[in-house]
Formats: C-alpha cells, sequence, structure tokens
C-alpha cells in the first residue's frame, strides 16, 4: 500500500526527463484514441451519400476537435515524449536544463487537452470551426457554442506548455552537450528536434497572439475579428504559426525515420551534413511560404508569386533530404525490422505527400483543388503518413530500452502491414475527390462520392484498428517481453551505451566525448554534483497548472451560465497562488538544485551565458513575435477597417510619453540593480529593484489613467482599432505584473539571505526581461499612439 | 558569489566590464528618453506624420534599446545572431500583414 501511494506520489510529482517522457507518452496515445475515434465517427457519417448518422453540428464539432487534437496533443506530444526521453541523452546529459519547468510543460499540455475535451461536455456545444478557426467563423456571433471558449482556453495552455519546453529544450541542447561534444556530430534526432523547437519559438507566438485577440472578442465583447476584411489579419497570424507548425509537426519523426535508417542499414547516412544543412534550410524558409493558404483570399497577386516560388523552392531541401535517404539505404545491409519498415513507409508515403504539395504550391492548381479532398489527401500523408509512422517506428525501436523488454517482432510487422494498407486505402481515394469539398457534412447521391467515400472509410476502420494489435503487442511485452539488451539493434548514439531502461541520471559519473566515442570520467567534481542531483520530485508544477486549468473551466462555465462556475475560478485562483507561493519558498530555501557542474559541458557558442540568464533570452526573442503579432493586427485595422482613429487623435501623447519614459527608467534602475548583484554591492542592488518596482507601478497607473481617458471619451472595444491596441496593453501590463511579483520576491531574497546560489544571474535575467518590457512600450507607444 | 561559467575573466576586468556597461546603459537611457522627446514634438508639432517616418522611428529606438539594456551588445555573437534572426522574423511577420492585403474583394 505504501509502495503505491509512492508510486503515484512519483509519477504526479516527478520532473525526471525520462518519467515527463513516460507521460508524455501515455498521454499522447490518450489523445490519440480520442481523435482517432472522432474521426471513425465522422468517416462512418461519409460512408454513404445522404447519410444522418451526425448531424451537420455534431459532424463540424467532430472535424474540429479531431484536427486540434490529433496536431496539439497527439503528434507533437508523442514526438516530445521521445524528445524528452531521448534527446538529454543522446546530449550526453543528466537531466534537462530546467527539470521542473519540464514538469510543467507536461502538465499544462495535459490540462489544456482536458479543457478541449471538457468542452464537449457543456450544453451548446464545442468548437466547431475547423482546426484553422478561421474569422469570422471563430466569433461569438458565428459560433455562439460555449464550449469553443474552453477550445480556445486549452489552446492558450497549450501553448504556455510548448514555450516553457522550447525554451528548456534550446537551453538543453546549447548547454548540456558533453565535454568534447561538437554540434555536427549529434545524431539525427537531436538536430530534428533542434529544429523543431526553433521553429515552434517563432511560430506558436503568432498563434497566441490571435487567440490572445479572439479571447479578447469573445470574453470581454470587443469585435476584432468581425471588422471589415478581418478575416484576412486571422489568416495572416494563424499561417505565420500554421505553416512552420506542420514542419513541427513533420521534423522529428522525419530526423528519427533518418537514424533509423542508418542504424538499420548498418551504415552512416550519406550526405548527412546536407541532409542537416536542408533541414535548416526548410525550416527557415518554412516562415516565408505560409500565403499559400490564402491564395483565395483575394490578396495582393505580386505578393503571392513570392510565397509561391518560395513554396516550389521548399520541396528542393525535402527531395535532397528523401534521396540522400534512399542513397543510403541502397548501399547497406538493410534489416527489416519492424522500425526500420515504418521508417521505409514514411519515407515513400512522404514522397507521395511531397509530390501533391508542389501541385498545391501554384495558385492556378491550387484555384482548382483548394478546398477539395485533394488537400485533406496531401496533407495526411505528409503528417499521418510520414510523421506519424516514423514515429510509430521509433515506439518499437525505442521500446526496449524504456522498458527493458522486447516487443514481438511479428505482431509489430503485421501491424505495419495492415496499417500501411489501411493508411493507402484510407487517403488515396481522396486524391480523386478533388471535385469533393472539404467540410460538407454529406453529400447527394449523383455526385458519384460514395463509393470512393466508402473505401476510405472500410481504410479508416482497418488502419484505426490495426493499432490495437500494437497496444496489445506492447502492453503485453512490457510485463512478458523477453529481456532486451543494452543495444539490441547495434545502433550509435548514446542512449545505447547505458542500461535498459537507463537509470535515474543515465550516466554515473561524468559523460565526455572523446573523437565519436562517449567515456564516462570519474573525477572529483561529479560526486558532489551527484548528490545534489538527489532530489528529483516537486509538485509545484502540477498544481501550478491545476489552478489555471480550474479557472479557465470555471470561466468557461462561467459564460455559458452553468453552475458551481463561480467557486471554480476562485478555486483555481487559490490554487494557482498556493502553489506560486510554494515554488517560490522553495526556491528561497534553495531546495531544488539540480545544476551539472558547466566545465564538463560543451556550452559553445553561449560557453559564457548563465542557463538562466540564456533561457530568458530565448523566451524573449519568442515573445517578441507575440507582441509584433498584436502590433500588427492594430496597424492592419487602421490600414483596413474603415473608420477607425489615429492613436493622437484617442490617447494623450504626452501621458504616452511619460508613460514610456517611466518604464524606460524601470528597466534602467533594474540593469543597475542587476550591476550591482553582479559586482556583490546588495545595498545598491536593493535600491535598483525598489526603484525599478516603484517607476514600474507609476507606469501601470499612468496607463491605466490614459485607457481610462480614452474609454470615457466614448470609444469602445467595437472599434477594432481601440481593442486590438487595449490588447496589446494589457498583455503588456499582465508580463509587467508578473515581473513585478519576482521582483519583489528577489528583493526579499537579497534582503533576508544575500546573493546566494544564482541569485545574481536572476536578477540579471529579471533586468534582461524588464529591457524587453521597455523596448515593447516604445513600440506601444510610438505606434499606437501616434499611427 | 557565482561567476558566469567557467570564471576565465580575472576580477578586475570583471568588475570593469559591469561598470563600462553600467556607464553605457545610463547614457542610453538619457539619449533615449530624449529621442523619445524629439520624437514626441515631431509629431505633435506635425512634422512627423508620415507611416514611414513613424516605423523607422519605432525600428531604430527599439534596436538602440535592445541593443544596450538586453545586452545583444555585449553578449557575444551568438546572442546577437539569434537577436537578428528574431528581428527579422518580426520584420516579416509585419511586412506580410501591410503588403499581404486585399486588392480584390
Ligand atoms: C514538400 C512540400 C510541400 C508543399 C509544396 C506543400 C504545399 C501546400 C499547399 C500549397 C497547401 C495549401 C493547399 C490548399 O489549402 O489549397 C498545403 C496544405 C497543407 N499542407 Fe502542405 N506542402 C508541402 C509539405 C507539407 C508537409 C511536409 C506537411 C506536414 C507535415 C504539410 C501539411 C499541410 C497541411 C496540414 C495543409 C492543410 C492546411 C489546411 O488548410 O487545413 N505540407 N500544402
Ligand atoms: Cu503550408
Amino acid at each position: 500500500m505504501a509502495h503505491r501511494i509512492l508510486q503515484i506520489k512519483r509519477w504526479l510529482f516527478t520532473t525526471n526527463h525520462k518519467d515527463v517522457g513516460i507521460l508524455y507518452l501515455v498521454t499522447s496515445l490518450y489523445f490519440f484514441i480520442i481523435a482517432g475515434t472522432l474521426a471513425l465517427l465522422f468517416r462512418i457519417q461519409l460512408s454513404v451519400p445522404e447519410n444522418d448518422f451526425l448531424s451537420a453540428a455534431k459532424f463540424n464539432q467532430a472535424v474540429t476537435n479531431h484536427g486540434l487534437l490529433m496536431v496539439f496533443w497527439f503528434l507533437s506530444p508523442l514526438a516530445f515524449a521521445f524528445a524528452n526521453y531521448f534527446v538529454p541523452i543522446q546530449l550526453g546529459a543528466k537531466d534537462m536544463a530546467f527539470p521542473r519547468l519540464n514538469a510543467l510543460s507536461y502538465w499544462l499540455l495535459l490540462f489544456g487537452g482536458l479543457l478541449v475535451l471538457a468542452g464537449f461536455f457543456v450544453p451548446g456545444g464545442t468548437a466547431d470551426f475547423g482546426w484553422t478557426a478561421y474569422a469570422p467563423l471563430n466569433t461569438e456571433t458565428f459560433t455562439p457554442n460555449p464550449g469553443a471558449n474552453l477550445t480556445a482556453f486549452g489552446l492558450l495552455m497549450l501553448i504556455a506548455s510548448v514555450t516553457v519546453g522550447t525554451v528548456n529544450f534550446l537551453v538543453t541542447i546549447f548547454q548540456l552537450r558533453a565535454k568534447g561534444y561538437k554540434f555536427l556530430g549529434l545524431p539525427m534526432f537531436t538536430w530534428g528536434i533542434f529544429f523543431t523547437v526553433l521553429m515552434m519559438l517563432w511560430a506558436f507566438p503568432s498563434l497566441q497572439a490571435a487567440l490572445t485577440l479572439l479571447a479578447v472578442d469573445r470574453i470581454l465583447g470587443a469585435t476584432i475579428f468581425e471588422a471589415p476584411k478581418a478575416g484576412l489579419i486571422w489568416d495572416h497570424l494563424f499561417w505565420f504559426f500554421g505553416h512552420p507548425e506542420v514542419y513541427i509537426v513533420l521534423f522529428p519523426g522525419l530526423a528519427l525515420a533518418l537514424d533509423m535508417i542508418s542504424v538499420f542499414s548498418r551504415r552512416p547516412l550519406f550526405g548527412r551534413k546536407v541532409m542537416i544543412g536542408a533541414l535548416a534550410a526548410a525550416a527557415a524558409l518554412s516562415f516565408g511560404v505560409y500565403a499559400h493558404h490564402m491564395f483565395m483570399t483575394g490578396i495582393d497577386l505580386s505578393y503571392l508569386k513570392i510565397h509561391m516560388l518560395t513554396t516550389e523552392l521548399i520541396s528542393v531541401p525535402f527531395g535532397i533530404i528523401t534521396i540522400l535517404a534512399i542513397i543510403s539505404m541502397l548501399g547497406g545491409a538493410i534489416r527489416l525490422t519492424t522500425p526500420m519498415l515504418f521508417a521505409i513507409g514514411s519515407i515513400a508515403v512522404f514522397i507521395i505527400g511531397g509530390f501533391s504539395g508542389v501541385f498545391n504550391s501554384n495558385p492556378v492548381l491550387d484555384i482548382a483543388n483548394r478546398g477539395s479532398y485533394w488537400v485533406v489527401a496531401h496533407f495526411h500523408y505528409v503528417m499521418v503518413g510520414a510523421a506519424l509512422f516514423a514515429l510509430l517506428g521509433g515506439l518499437y525501436y525505442w521500446f526496449p530500452k524504456m522498458t527493458g523488454r522486447m516487443y514481438n517482432e511479428t505482431l509489430g510487422k503485421i501491424h505495419f502491414i495492415i496499417s500501411f494498407i489501411g493508411f493507402n486505402l484510407l487517403y488515396f481515394p481522396m486524391f480523386f475527390l478533388i471535385d469533393m469539398p472539404r467540410r460538407i457534412f454529406t453529400y447527394p447521391e449523383w455526385t458519384g462520392w460514395g463509393p470512393l467515400n466508402f473505401m476510405a472509410t472500410i481504410g479508416g476502420f482497418i488502419f484505426g484498428l490495426s493499432h490495437l494489435i500494437m497496444f496489445a503487442n506492447l502492453l503485453y511485452s512490457l510485463r512478458h517481453g523477453p529481456l532486451a539488451d543494452k543495444n539490441p539493434w547495434g545502433a550509435w548514439s548514446y542512449e545505447w551505451m547505458i542500461d535498459s531502461p537507463p537509470s535515474e541520471f543515465n550516466f554515473e559519473g561524468i559523460p565526455i566525448v572523446q573523437g565519436n566515442r562517449l567515456t564516462i570520467a570519474m573525477a572529483d567534481g561529479a560526486v558532489t554534483s551527484m548528490e545534489s542531483h538527489g532530489n528529483h520530485l516537486s509538485p509545484w508544477p502540477l498544481l501550478i497548472s491545476l489552478g489555471p486549468f480550474l479557472f479557465l473551466l470555471g470561466l468557461g462555465l462561467w459564460i455559458a451560465e452553468a453552475v458551481f462556475s463561480l467557486p471554480l475560478m476562485l478555486v483555481g485562483a487559490i490554487v494557482f497562488l498556493y502553489a506560486v507561493y510554494g515554488w517560490f519558498r522553495d526556491d528561497f530555501h534553495e531546495r531544488f538544485k539540480f545544476e551539472e557542474p558547466p566545465e564538463y559541458k560543451e556550452r559553445w557558442p553561449f560557453t559564457n551565458i548563465h542557463r538562466v540568464k540564456l533561457g530568458m533570452y530565448f523566451f524573449l526573442l519568442g515573445d517578441a513575435v507575440f507582441f509584433a503579432g498584436l502590433l500588427g493586427t492594430y496597424v492592419f485595422m487602421r490600414l483596413e477597417a474603415g473608420n477607425t482613429l489615429p492613436g493622437l487623435i484617442t490617447h494623450n501623447i504626452l501621458l504616452g510619453l511619460l508613460a514610456v519614459l517611466l518604464m524606460l527608467w524601470s528597466s534602467v534602475f533594474m540593469y543597475v540593480a542587476a550591476r550591482a548583484a553582479k559586482l556583490g554591492n546588495k545595498t545598491l542592488a536593493l535600491a535598483g529593484i525598489s526603484l525599478s518596482i516603484i517607476l514600474a507601478l507609476s507606469y501601470l497607473v499612468v496607463t491605466g489613467f490614459d485607457w481610462l481617458a480614452v474609454f470615457s471619451a466614448g470609444f469602445t472595444l467595437s472599434d477594432p482599432a481601440i481593442a486590438s491596441s487595449a490588447t496589446t496593453a494589457l498583455s503588456h501590463a499582465i508580463h509587467l505584473i508578473a515581473g513585478l511579483a519576482v521582483a519583489a520576491y528577489l528583493a526579499l531574497k537579497v534582503w533576508i539571505r544575500g546573493f546566494t546560489g544564482h541569485v545574481p544571474e536572476t536578477i540579471d535575467s529579471l533586468s534582461l526581461y524588464w529591457a524587453f518590457l521597455a523596448v515593447v512600450s516604445i513600440a506601444i507607444f510610438t505606434i499606437t499612439y501616434v499611427f | 558569489m557565482e561567476r558566469e561559467s567557467g570564471g576565465r575573466v580575472s576580477e578586475p576586468v570583471y568588475r570593469l566590464k559591469e561598470l563600462r556597461k553600467l556607464a553605457w546603459a545610463i547614457a542610453a537611457g538619457f539619449a533615449v528618453s530624449g529621442l523619445l522627446i524629439l520624437f514626441t514634438i515631431g509629431v505633435i508639432t506635425g512634422s512627423i506624420t508620415s507611416g514611414l517616418a513613424i516605423a523607422i522611428v519605432t525600428l531604430g529606438l527599439i534596436i538602440l534599446t535592445a541593443a544596450i539594456f538586453m545586452d545583444v551588445l555585449w553578449e557575444g555573437w551568438g546572442v546577437q545572431l539569434f537577436s537578428v534572426i528574431t528581428l527579422v522574423i518580426v520584420m516579416l511577420l509585419i511586412l506580410n500583414i501591410i503588403f499581404g492585403r486585399q486588392v480584390m474583394p
């Protein structure tokens, strides 16, 4: 019994990267089953003409949530299950750079997904506007379904999870490589995750901006996305995120397939460096092609031509990767194990998917295919075929490492064959349904779409049910499979050099890379570092995510006018505040110490930056895109939305000037405090932080006063320019208030305990954050108070 | 006190570096304040009106402030590279929004 409780505690409070990886894995598979069931439901509806299995409303809700859950709560989290488990080991590290933040990422993801699911149970229905949530369909007027609010909240929690995870992975990859481990030597999978998190860093904030504006519409009664032509700003913000997002889904799987191909062909990848370069090129291009999702919106033609060109360019790096992968196999001694079958299947299917994409990139052809099942076929070939097959292969590939046992090879192969047949039966007919529009819930007999749809539904069931074979195989093998040794595949990345399953800290000593080999050194420093590893449990990541979950659930129910909503919000707020307090208290007593000695790590090109500061840099670089999205929306509204007025008229520019100067000098004093902390001058540091806090509070007062004046002059949130600039100012203020809490805490800690631990570095990072907020306030001033 | 990793720099050099950063920040605080005031005067008197002028001033002030207060100037090429990439991406988003607008209904 006591053992049971200990086990439960371990899974709830763990911060160990491997445990977190397992949590990601189980959670993603759970959402896979739900999203897959939704898919089977609407495939039944579509199997024959004029079917009434699902109503139009139910159909739209099923399709929407299928898309959202598959992309955000299944495919990416599955990839990040492996990333959490294996990237640190492949780097030669003992954990992630920030283990507690890693657990936080997980809990935010889980609770975000639960919010989306909760939407189904709200009377009045949940989101039904498609995974792209096009405006104005996403607004209250067109989608009054109260559940849709929970969907939007769930997505915001997901974005928080992604943000934290992105920062964590970037710092880990940059600063926790084993000494002597050069970047180019990293396995493809880690490279794939590296580019994935880079794209996440700059892409997700754009979605965050879109959803924040949507939340202001839906909760505060603004009408940003109902303004004339506002559909286009949603398109921009969504697809600026959305196109990189499809590569975010693809990259981990693609890179993993390459690693597996290399292992099971028993030879290094042919043109490995070229492949890495190609991934980099595709990642970079992904930010400049997205208007290919907007060919039909009637936007400027020469602008579209640029995006058409870049879109066609993007097939070049992918072409190179597939050709090199094939060449790698040709020269090798291929072993057709289950993971290898999935890897080959993934590449094969990717070729078809990629080709169909190139056709889409031509506006003339695309206008014909637009919004048809051809597009559905295209993106399922790449997302399901290429990405998912590779990731399922990865599940088999790493199963022996994670569990210490082998799965049944024959059943694995049967799973591959059946799922491959089912997959093609499901999606290939859709290429021929080129005249059938997406998102219709039924179709008349005379269209002749019936037989192909019926085939697809049969394929869907074969594909869906085939995974039961995998679940049965893996669950059985978990207990009863034959024991696996360290390296059953003869692979060479570092996870295969250690035990199966690995020990808590992966390496017993200090991992060092010499040449291409990993050795474990036993220096004196290692012993102390192991001791400070002692505590891997913390309840705060769970509670810090549970609070907002309860709060947002309550808020969603409150808008739906359900009972119990207010107490739920209250409890959520209390849990959140208590958890933040707990986290701070742990930090105050420096209870949770986890750091590998930097001397034993390869940290190029950030050799001299503390990990907290580096993490802050990455966070802020992403955040810049968030504010750019908000300010861009303001500019768009001023240019397009008809009768909006310039900020010079709506605002008092002198108050604006005063506010921005207060913010600027608040930042100067925080900078002074950081320098003082670095030099060990306690008095000056405390004076700097205090002055900074006072000026920041004055900034909030002046800004609030100015906005009060705007509203009392009769302007309202129904003016889209006012609403978007108010959203910007509000977001900035929320950032600042969170910063103020940290600043006050740090001042207290310095006052009582002095400069212990890495407090000076934390103050330095906070001054970075403050400087960023000063930069944003300058942009807010010069744009929304003038233009 | 914990030094930035490695602890390669000697104590006086380290102090000097921090003090130099401090001096620059205070100077920049006055400079940016002055520019903001000048800009406001320009706007009120009507000499700054075009969107382009506003855009250039915004960009200039942002770069100046970030370079100094966010230590971009002092942190080596890694941080500088990532900052420049971010600037490019931010510009990409804004320019897409401005130029990718509807010409046909
Ligand atoms: C190889 C180069 C590729 C090209 C040239 C390409 C091109 C395109 C184009 C032009 C569209 C818009 C079609 C339309 O809505 O009419 C599109 C849609 C889509 N593509 Fe691709 N694509 C490529 C690869 C990929 C990959 C690798 C993925 C994901 C792993 C992907 C995922 C998607 C998705 C999800 C959509 C549909 C979005 C929606 O409207 O819901 N594509 N692609
Ligand atoms: Cu795209």
